[in-house]
């Protein structure tokens, strides 16, 4: 199947790094591409869920990974190393995991220094404690065992008791993923504990806690691949480097794999994190409260004063009456005129950094919201509006799918405005130029956008109720097609346009002022050649 | 989890600490009022180093060493004289788990919090603490401790502050404290 392919042509291409970085090798390999191929037919019956992507490069540059394929890529790699360097598949986890899961480091670091590599991972040379004392003592419960039968040791031959050394396996393993990287108990040795080790030790239930943290380090240790933030998602994605950093999962979340926020395009993940920081905190409303109140002086609750004279008078009980100006008491109050200005203007000031605020939290919401139910109307269709429909006109599911294709696209659609109000509200306000341009290419895209959800919400109702195959319908197939179109393109260019800064307006902007000087009295803009203005001829 | 072994290797570690121990130092099982021995709490007696050549323990101390050794094998520390008490509390889960180590509250030294608790690396649970680390290891890392504060792990204000902008004011300090702790004749 399709999606099988892809996720084998994820590991195809670590094979064919690894051959590139060391072609001698190859004889070793051999079965290690036998089992990729071997993996090849058990996906097939196993597909990962893909849809359409409809916005950014039309060759993804993910890959979904689903828990049989992690567990499988993880298995692989592990034997691969394993292979090469003829060590046992613990040894090779262990390497595995110090140099985050790629075996082409692990290979680099091993064949420049393995000696090195050996004695910073505790991967020593096998010790055997000497076996002329006739009783050993455990170094954790001091007991004195008459018989090596009871004693165990990693590597470094230190002996202790099996009771003890179980215990310190199972409380290491019960305290988290750190079991992963256990040391013999001794202070000063850096001998490691391996899988094989613990495995021979613990009970099944701990086996099964341990082998999880480790599948889970394949996703969280490796630098490539980081787990589907999406609610109660258990897959995770694979990312190569290349434009665009939005992903979206099997299970239909989107999300950027750079800062793991909802998928963002076209704004930067730094606007994202600054946006959601102001959307969490109240900061805004803390500004507008100290600028707009002040403390009562007496009782200390602060007071809003919108209109009428400065006399003002507190609530009950405490009733104090002052000059809202100067907050002396009314009673001996003469006049306070005079360095007012500067207050107003602070309050005038924060005020409009409230509205402006509201003005883009109010949208950046609102079409949130429109996104999400858009998303449960996607859901709608394809289950039963398509069926519905199918049955009334003749199509077939296939032929229905651009009712589907609107509605993602919609839901896409209202994704990427969403953002363009973040995008709004920081783009400074100076650039005058930049914000007329990029409100108009805002207010032309969401009116687009309204035509194509308004459409596909409300026109498609008549054939939903139609009792027989209606002659309309090739109509409105088309038509919402072409919006669909219409909308995606407009869409596409939009996003391009922001992340590019809407660099075609400074450089026009930038050089017109470059090649012009202003007139002073009439501000016609004259070529520098020209000495005199050519409108009222006052000299430059 | 070792569970149950906690009395039995406490048992142990008390023969071999009278068997041999460090020279000035002192570690005993509580006696309750009614003359019974709990094992699970020790009191302890640290001598402030005499000077010499310092022990290293792997807990990212910067050493000062170098200080004294040019051609000198002996230096004398602030910290000599004093008889320094400190408190071993035992769980049950030790030696999976690593003793709480405390001075008397208040004690003046970077890295040991207003109540008293030693912060070292060897005593975290999360990190250094290993089952077969011996109360002479613990009592001797802290000693070591003592004249070698780790600046990057601080555990109290003011040893601290002192430690890194005032080291006249941070000298006279620790040699007030030696003072106040002379040895228990």
């Amino acid at each position: 199947m399709e999606s099988g392919d892809e996720i084998n042509i994820g590991s195809d291409n670590e094979v064919n790094d690894y051959y590139g970085e060391d072609a001698n090798n190859t004889d070793c390999n051999y079965d290690s591409l036998i089992k990729e191929e071997d993996s090849m037919d058990s996906d097939s019956d196993s597909p990962v869920a893909k849809r359409p992507r409809l916005e950014g490069p039309p060759d993804r540059n993910y890959t979904v990974l689903k828990q049989s394929d992690i567990r499988e890529r993880q298995e692989n790699t592990i034997a691969e190393v394993a292979t090469v360097l003829s060590v046992s598949k613990a040894v090779a986890t262990i390497l595995l995991r110090h140099y985050n899961w790629s075996a082409v480091k692990v290979h680099e670091a091993w064949f420049s220094d393995e000696d090195r590599v050996r004695k910073n991972l505790g991967l020593l040379p096998i010790i055997e404690f000497p076996l002329d004392s006739t009783e050993v003592k455990c170094g954790i419960c001091f007991d004195l065992f008459p018989t090596r039968d009871e004693i165990v040791s990693a590597a470094c031959g230190h002996p202790y008791c099996v009771e003890c050394f179980r215990g310190y396996i199972r409380t290491s393993i019960n305290d988290g993923p750190g079991c992963l990287m256990l040391r013999c108990p001794d202070v000063s040795c850096s001998a490691v504990v391996d899988r094989d080790m613990v495995n021979s030790l613990v009970s099944e239930e701990e086996k099964q806690k341990y082998s999880t943290y480790l599948y889970r380090s394949y996703v969280e240790e490796n630098k490539k691949i980081k787990w589907c933030p999406g609610p109660g998602c258990e897959h995770a994605i694979e990312f190569d480097d290349n434009q665009g950093w939005d992903v979206t999962c099997a299970c239909d979340f989107s999300f950027c794999w750079n800062c793991v926020e909802d998928a963002h395009r076209p704004v930067d993940c730094e606007t994202v994190a600054n946006w959601m920081a102001k959307n969490d905190d109240e900061s805004e409303t803390k500004t507008w409260i100290l600028a707009q109140t002040k403390p009562c002086p007496k009782c200390a609750k602060p007071i809003e004063k919108n209109e009428g004279c400065m006399h003002m008078t507190c609530h009950s009980p405490c009733r104090y009456q002052f000059c809202w100006i100067c907050l002396g008491d009314w009673h001996n109050h003469i006049n306070c005129n005079g360095y007012k200005e500067d207050k107003r203007k602070e309050v005038e000031e924060a005020k409009r950094h409230v509205q402006k605020y509201n003005h883009y939290y109010e949208r950046w919401a609102a079409h949130n919201l429109s996104r999400l139910k858009a998303v449960s109307d996607l859901g709608r269709v394809q289950t039963e509006q398509i069926e519905q429909l199918s049955e009334i006109h003749g199509k077939t599911q296939i032929e229905l799918g651009f009712i589907a294709e609107a509605w993602q696209q919609i839901v896409e659609c209202r994704r990427v405005l969403k953002w363009t109000y973040a995008y709004g509200y920081y783009l400074p306000e100076a650039e005058d130029a930049k914000k007329q341009l990029f409100e108009f290419l805002q207010g032309e895209a969401e009116a687009g956008l309204e035509r194509l959800h308004g459409y596909a919400e409300k026109e498609v109702r008549q054939f939903l109720n139609a009792d027989e195959r209606s002659v309309n319908f090739e109509g409105f197939e088309l038509k919402l097609k072409s919006l669909t179109g219409v909308t995606k393109n407009y869409f596409e260019k939009l996003v391009r346009a922001l992340e590019n800064g809407l660099s075609e307006v400074q450089e026009a902007g930038k050089s017109y002022m470059e090649e012009h000087w202003y007139c002073d009295r009439c501000t016609f803009a004259n070529s520098w050649e020209n000495v005199t203005c050519e409108m009222c001829h006052m000299h430059q | 989890m070792s569970g149950g072994i906690a009395r039995g290797r406490l048992a142990e570690e008390r023969k071999a600490w009278r068997k041999n121990h460090p020279h000035g130092f002192v570690a005993k099982p509580e006696t309750l009022t009614d003359g019974t021995v709990n094992l699970m709490v020790w009191h302890c007696t640290i001598p402030g180093k005499a000077g010499g050549l310092c022990l290293m323990l792997d807990c990212g101390n910067i050493g000062r060493i170098g200080n004294g050794a040019a051609g000198n094998s002996r230096w004398q520390t602030d910290w000599e004289g004093g008889y320094f008490p400190l408190t071993l509390h035992f769980s049950e889960d030790y030696p999976s788990k690593p003793p709480k180590c405390k001075f008397p509250p208040n004690f003046f030294h970077p890295n040991v919090y207003p109540s008293g608790t030693v912060c070292l690396s060897i005593l975290n649970e999360d990190s250094g603490w290993r089952p077969a680390i011996t109360v002479k290891q613990i009592l001797v890392g802290i000693q070591d401790l003592l004249d070698q504060p780790n600046p990057s792990d601080p555990a109290q204000t003011e040893g601290y502050h002192l430690f890194i902008q005032d080291a006249a004011e941070y000298k006279k300090r620790v040699r007030q404290q030696a003072k106040q702790y002379p040895p228990i004749v």
